[in-house]
């Protein structure tokens, strides 16, 4: 068990930053999780850990070992793909085995791991079977047997619970955080799927465009977003987001067809702020929809309603902008029909449009 | 509608393939020869095939046959699988160009390559010769063609030169068709260079591997170019081939039934050899589904 470190890890390809100046610590024992949209660096970074990619400059260190230039086989690592990447000819003991096996491990000790392993993951019954016989949730169990079997430094996985099925994937999500937390081995995991990220992960970490946007836990990330990217990346559905016009004379955020008087919180923080346009963000579930006009509401129009069971989601129109809510799942609604959002001061987070940084970021 | 389709692939097959074979094994049975009468020629049952069996010449050139193929089929396995593993394992843009360097032996018609080679190993002009004067190895340059082991060799030197490309090509196909992945998987399970190609390449292509030796052993069995060009079947009848000797007996003695015969015996060998191997080979196929 050891702690990951990465320092300064670029990766250039012709044309292409696929990493750039990535710097960032993955706690011992913890679960990170990498996440972000295809083609952030996520992978390419995971990838650079079990060193199957050198990256063009920087260190990588597990435990106080600098492993940049050592080979894979030498990293002590073990890793589990999306593919799962079993070997086809083998079964699913001698899958399993395969690392014991590459790194010289006596048989009869071989033979009491696997079976443990395979115990664990309750595949025991399935140790003759070749993987072309197995479900895509045995597979999973397979890949993941053979990466614990060797008791590694450190879990490398790769969107591993992408080729399951939704109902499946959830079970697995499950699955794993527990196995996880029970054998407490330092696991870097790679998702572009957000939900995945915020329900697995110890600490998070957001990329876009092959750079680092935010590291933090959670619900830190949820919370506190330092830039539009992550605030729009974490939540499902994502963040709305306003053009506004701040007016200092006014006190207040313009928009279309609505003024917002700012309370004395945001008044602080936007003190030596000239007027200029803001983007205003606010999550659905933090906006509250009426049928009444009430002071300090913004004005918008029912677009479309989705009924999800729990709760209806909104998607209202603000002049050409369109917001989502959430209303109650009984709120009887029209298509075309006015109504009134209030959204709570606390809730609001305003970023400039250059820089694109929450104004209510500190670093 | 489909049928319609068919005819022509059909047409072509009896013309080419399934008329000669039955004429053939009709042939086989009757003595026939340049001043026979045709139209009456006598029948003689199994006498063709007995005199084949019987002559100490087919013996000769089943055994050349059989050493040829064993030898041919194993050295360029060998030298295939090393040109693919080398031709994988080099940057993807340098692959193109390598592969079609691959590609050039087997490109040159048989017969070409068999005159090529013909000279290189000449006995007064060939290069091979000269640089072995060269190194003072030797005093005169050696007989490469009329020495009956030398000839033997020298056959499977130039055969080996021209087929091992094309198991290279087909070896490295099979290689590429192993996902990347499974390549990634065995290296961060900590498996080194000799243990990964030991434990999972050579696994993975032995289906390719398989069927690349059957379709060359057969090919091989029926070997003709290299023999009929190198040196003619000689010295004596030393490198005749099965294939050679049913040429001879049709084309140069006029033999047509004893070259039937011969004809026969290939086609029965051939097909025995793939029914044996296929059948052997189809459980190490199945993993690939």
């Amino acid at each position: 068990m050891s702690e990951v470190y990465v320092e300064e890890v670029c990766k250039q390809y012709r044309e292409v930053q696929a990493l750039d100046n990535i710097t960032c610590t993955f706690e011992d024992g913890q679960l990170t999780v990498l996440v972000g949209p295809s083609g952030c660096g996520k992978t390419t970074l995971l990838r650079t850990i079990a060193g199957l990619i050198e990256p063009t400059s920087g260190a990588i260190y597990i435990g106080k070992r600098r492993v940049d230039g050592v080979p894979p086989w030498e990293r002590n690592i073990a890793m589990v793909f999306q593919s799962y990447a079993l070997y086809p000819h083998m079964t699913v003991f001698k899958n399993i085995a395969f690392p014991l096996e590459a790194t010289r491990t006596p048989k009869d000790e071989i033979k009491r791991r696997v079976v443990e392993t395979a115990r664990i993951l309750q595949i025991e019954n399935l140790l003759d079977r070749k993987p072309r016989e197995l479900s895509g949730g045995q597979m999973q169990r397979v890949a993941l047997g053979r990466a614990i079997v060797r008791k590694p430094e450190v879990f490398l996985m790769d969107e591993p619970l992408s080729n399951l099925d939704a109902k499946l994937r959830v079970v697995m999500r499950a699955e794993l955080k527990h196995l996880q937390t029970q054998l407490g081995v330092t696991t870097i995991y790679v998702t572009h799927d957000q939900a995945e990220a915020m329900t697995l992960a110890d600490k998070l970490i957001v990329m876009n465009a092959g750079r680092i946007q935010q590291i933090g836990r959670p619900e830190e990330l949820y919370r506190h977003p330092r830039n539009i990217f992550v605030a729009g990346f974490i939540g499902s559905p994502p963040m709305n987001f306003i053009e506004v016009q701040y007016d200092p004379t006014a006190r207040a955020l313009v928009g279309t067809g609505f003024q917002y008087p700012l309370g004395p919180r945001w008044l602080d923080l936007l003190r030596n702020r000239p007027a200029g346009t803001l983007i205003l963000g606010i999550r659905p579930e933090s906006i509250q929809v009426s049928n009444t006009p009430s002071p300090g509401v913004v004005p918008a129009s029912v677009y479309v309603m989705e009924q999800l069971g729990r709760e209806i989601l909104l998607d209202v129109k603000i002049g050409p902008q369109t917001l989502r809510a959430f209303v109650p799942a009984d709120t009887r609604l029209q298509m075309g029909q006015d109504v009134w959002l209030q959204f709570h001061e606390d809730a609001l987070y305003l970023f400039d449009p250059e820089t694109e940084v929450s104004l209510s970021w500190k670093e | 509608m489909a049928v319609l389709f068919i005819i022509p692939a059909l047409i072509f097959v009896t013309l080419f393939m399934y008329y000669p074979i039955v004429q053939t094994f009709i042939y086989s049975f009757f003595s026939l020869h340049r001043t026979a009468d045709w139209l009456n020629a006598q029948f003689v049952g199994l006498q063709n095939y007995i005199a084949v069996m019987k002559s100490e010449a087919f013996r000769g050139a089943f055994g050349f046959t059989l050493y040829y193929t064993v030898m041919t089929v194993a050295f360029e396995l060998a030298i295939g699988l090393g040109m693919a593993i080398a031709t994988f394992s080099v940057h993807p843009r340098l692959r193109g160009i390598l592969r079609a360097v691959l590609v050039v032996p087997w490109a040159i018609p048989p017969i070409v390559s068999a005159m090529l080679w013909r000279w290189l190993f000449h006995a007064d002009a060939g290069i091979f010769g000269y640089l072995l004067m060269a190194t003072g190895l030797v005093s005169r340059p050696p007989a490469f063609l009329t020495d009956p082991t030398l000839a033997v060799h020298s056959i499977i030197v130039a055969s080996v030169w021209k087929n091992a490309s094309m198991m290279g090509i087909l070896l490295l196909a099979g290689l590429a068709s192993i996902p990347q992945d499974i390549y990634d998987a065995a290296k961060v399970d900590g498996a080194r260079t000799w243990f990964r190609f030991r434990r999972v390449t050579l696994p993975l292509l032995l289906p390719t591997i398989l069927v690349t030796v059957l379709f060359r052993s057969l090919w091989a069995l029926r070997m003709f170019e290299e023999s009929y060009g190198l040196t003619g079947g000689g010295p004596g009848t030393t490198t005749d081939t099965l294939s050679t000797f049913a040429y001879k007996y049709f084309f140069t003695y006029a033999r047509f039934g004893v070259g039937s015969a011969y004809a026969m015996v290939i086609f029965l060998m051939v097909v025995m050899v793939a029914i044996v191997y296929v059948n052997r080979v189809k459980g190490n196929l199945r993993f690939k589904e």
